[in-house]
């Protein structure tokens, strides 16, 4: 029987969080388990992913239902008492490889397109292989995985684009400023997705954050975990002269800036550009201000359908990813028929052989007088005779294993007497 | 030198084709083979000049066609210093096309005499044609760089940024690329203008006028305007961005359209009627 890959495990989407807790498993004991389950269950060659959003155990078997079952085991052993069968979803042969690229190339991801995946993926094989777990089979799997991974991520558009409403204003307000070393943020009011979207921006390298509040004592509270200063709320408008992006969400229910503050501002600035971005409902920021030169204004409608038309176009990349994913997987099957064939043919030769070598050994029994010469010739002939006739059944068996051709193979099988 | 000529136009031309489509699809295969395509074509193109300079003994810019050669030339040395500081491809994509139109036309005006006159040999001749293409080439990029911050603007204020949004530069980069090179041409212009005036000067004892002059010092008072105009009242992104594609196209007309419906004292034939001092 040839060797196939299969995986059992379970992932955000088939287990809730309280499972994966009970479940995961700390790295440290991930070659102790990698090591019991090559050892007790009898697998040549396995592997445990466990990041925070899955648990997956990877296997190279010849019988795939023996194989599925001890992993299914060795996952009913890791919880304490809870069912866990339900949320496990298993995949052999082909399915499995499209899986492991699948996550590899973090299409399977709950963020998709994050590039943690690959790091975990390549620490899982390292701990496996530390536990002399790994084999040619599983090894050629995690390359082709990886490579997959990096044309997905080369040849596709799916982690370009942001589709959170905070990493959207993070990509404009990059798009607008180039760098956002040297950028001053302002948040005029607070709430939870002005704050998310302050913290992407000093994620991103913005320089400074100013809060203004009409709590005053919010407001310093805010600044004090940007590590930012907070600015009275009656005073703001004088600081908006060295504000590059401003965050407005109050809960004011006329504008708090209007065209005709912000045409005094820019004049005072010297047009450098101002990002605005307002997350109020009603808004609080007077639409008029985007007509003017060096303003950019985005409400949360327009945050949002950027966020839609992202997610729309990741989709169409995934679509594409998949188109890489299948040719990845075909090769990695050809590798593994090819790898097949392998002892098919070394048998097909040594049948040959051991005829050859019978068929001399008698000839040459009964001419003792021939010399060294003619024997040579004899032997030569033997060779040459052999290896002719064997030839062209090679080619037709390795054919036949890369293209699955069980027919042929059997047939080949039959006529040489192979078993 | 004609092989040559037809070597460097080949690969600028699979260049320019290929730096549209990296502009308009994106990719890093496409990329790569318009980046190849041009360092080929940059290469044939300097060995060109210089075989033209060395085969005829007068500076390339002595003839129409050497002129155009020269021009795509230096163009594109100023694309390729903007790409080792920027890393920016895509601007490529806007550059390379109106790069491509002096060797294009160069390619029709065909073989001419390489019979330069002798004045044309003089140091201030060299000086005021490299000074002046030098600023022409530096003003192609703020125009290419401006046009691409108001593709840019577009797509931020539609709300609905697209993929050229993703493909374009940040405004800011663009704006500050388009005020390094007028910044830059602005003096190469003023050089090239005083060089020639001094040339003039050496050779006839007199300022020239012709069309030319007129039109280039239109255009070096509307670069001077706009650096004027950012200093003094911060005119930046899209107005300095109009006035770039505004001074350019007064640039072009002052540089082609002068140099074939006016006869004055820049034309070819002006030289060409010449006869040599002493015949």
């Amino acid at each position: 029987m040839a060797l196939q890959l299969i995986t059992v495990g379970l992932s955000h989407k088939t287990a809730p969080v309280a499972l994966r807790e009970q479940l995961a498993i700390p790295q440290d004991r991930v070659c102790d388990l990698v090591r019991g389950l090559h050892d007790g269950a009898n697998l040549p060659e396995c592997l445990l992913l466990s990041t925070c959003n899955r648990v997956e155990a990877y296997a190279s078997v010849e019988d795939a239902e023996n194989g599925r079952d001890s992993l299914m085991r060795f996952f009913t052993r890791q919880t304490n008492g809870t069912d866990v069968i339900p949320h496990l979803y298993h995949h052999h042969g082909r399915q499995a490889v499209v899986h492991l690229f699948r996550v590899a190339s973090s299409l399977d991801s709950m963020v998709v397109g994050e590039p943690q995946i690959l790091g975990q993926l390549k620490d899982a094989f390292a701990r496996a292989r530390a536990a002399g777990a790994t084999g040619s089979v599983l090894h050629h799997a995690l390359e082709r995985a990886l490579s997959t991974a990096k044309r997905v991520r080369t040849e596709t558009a799916i982690a370009r684009s942001a589709v959170s409403i905070s990493y959207a204003a993070v990509e404009l307000a990059k798009k607008i400023f180039g760098s956002l070393e040297d950028k001053t943020v302002m948040l005029i009011g607070a709430g939870e997705m002005a704050e998310l979207a302050a913290q992407h921006l000093l994620g991103a390298g913005a320089h400074k954050i100013l809060v203004t509040n009409r709590t005053y004592g919010r407001a310093v509270q805010l600044a004090e975990r940007f590590q930012g200063s907070a600015i009275r709320y009656e005073d703001y408008r004088d600081s908006l002269i060295r504000t590059d992006i401003v965050i407005a969400s109050t809960a004011a229910t006329d504008y708090v800036l209007t065209r005709q503050d912000m045409t005094r501002v820019m004049h005072d600035r010297r047009h450098q550009p101002v990002f605005f971005i307002d997350i109020a409902v009603p808004r609080n920021l007077d639409p008029e201000i985007e007509r003017l030169d060096n303003c950019y204004l985005y409400d949360i409608d327009d945050l949002q359908s950027v966020v839609d038309t992202n997610k729309e176009e990741r989709l169409r990349e995934t679509e594409r990813a998949h188109e890489i994913i299948d040719q990845e997987v075909a090769a990695f099957e050809a590798w593994l028929r090819g790898r097949a064939a392998a002892p098919l043919i070394v048998a097909l030769r040594e049948h040959g052989e051991r005829f050859r070598e019978q068929e001399v050994a008698k000839a040459l029994a009964r001419l003792p007088d021939l010399t060294d010469e003619q024997r040579q010739a004899v032997e030569c002939l033997a060779r040459s005779l052999t290896n002719k006739f064997l030839h062209e059944p090679t080619v037709a068996l390795k054919h036949a294993t890369r293209g699955g051709d069980q027919t042929a193979i059997s047939i080949i099988r039959r006529m040489f007497g192979i078993s | 030198m004609l092989p040559l000529f037809y070597l460097a136009l080949t690969t600028y031309f699979i260049g320019t084709v290929f730096s549209l489509l990296y502009f308009s699809r994106g990719g890093h295969a496409l990329g790569r083979i318009y980046l190849a395509a041009v360092i080929i074509g940059f290469a044939t193109h300097t060995v060109l000049l210089g075989t033209i300079w060395v085969r005829t003994g007068h500076f390339p810019t002595a003839t129409h066609g050497g002129s155009m050669v020269f021009f795509s030339w230096v163009i594109i040395t100023l694309l390729a210093g903007l790409e080792a500081r920027y890393r920016l491809p895509v601007v490529g994509s806007f550059v390379l096309p109106i790069a491509f139109i002096p060797m294009l036309y160069a390619a029709f005006l065909g073989q001419e005499s390489s019979q330069a006159p002798a004045i044309l040999k003089s140091g201030w001749f060299l000086a005021h044609t490299s000074f002046a293409f030098l600023a022409d080439a530096a003003f192609v990029i703020a125009f290419a760089v401006g046009w691409m911050y108001l593709l840019q603007e577009r797509e931020v204020k539609s709300h609905h940024p697209g993929a050229s949004f993703r493909r374009l530069p940040p405004l800011a980069t663009l704006d500050e690329i388009n005020f390094q090179a007028i910044a830059i041409g602005f003096p190469l212009l003023t050089l090239g203008i005083l060089t020639g005036a001094i040339w003039a000067e050496v050779v006839y004892g007199r300022l020239p006028f012709d069309a030319k002059i007129a039109w280039s010092c239109g255009t070096w008072l509307i670069y001077g305007l706009i650096l004027n105009m950012r200093q003094a009242f911060g005119w930046r992104g899209r107005k300095a961005a109009q006035l770039s594609i505004a001074g350019f196209a007064l640039a072009m007309f002052s540089y082609i359209i002068v140099n074939i419906f006016f006869t004055g004292f820049h034309s070819f034939q002006f030289f060409n009627a010449l006869k040599p001092p002493g015949a």
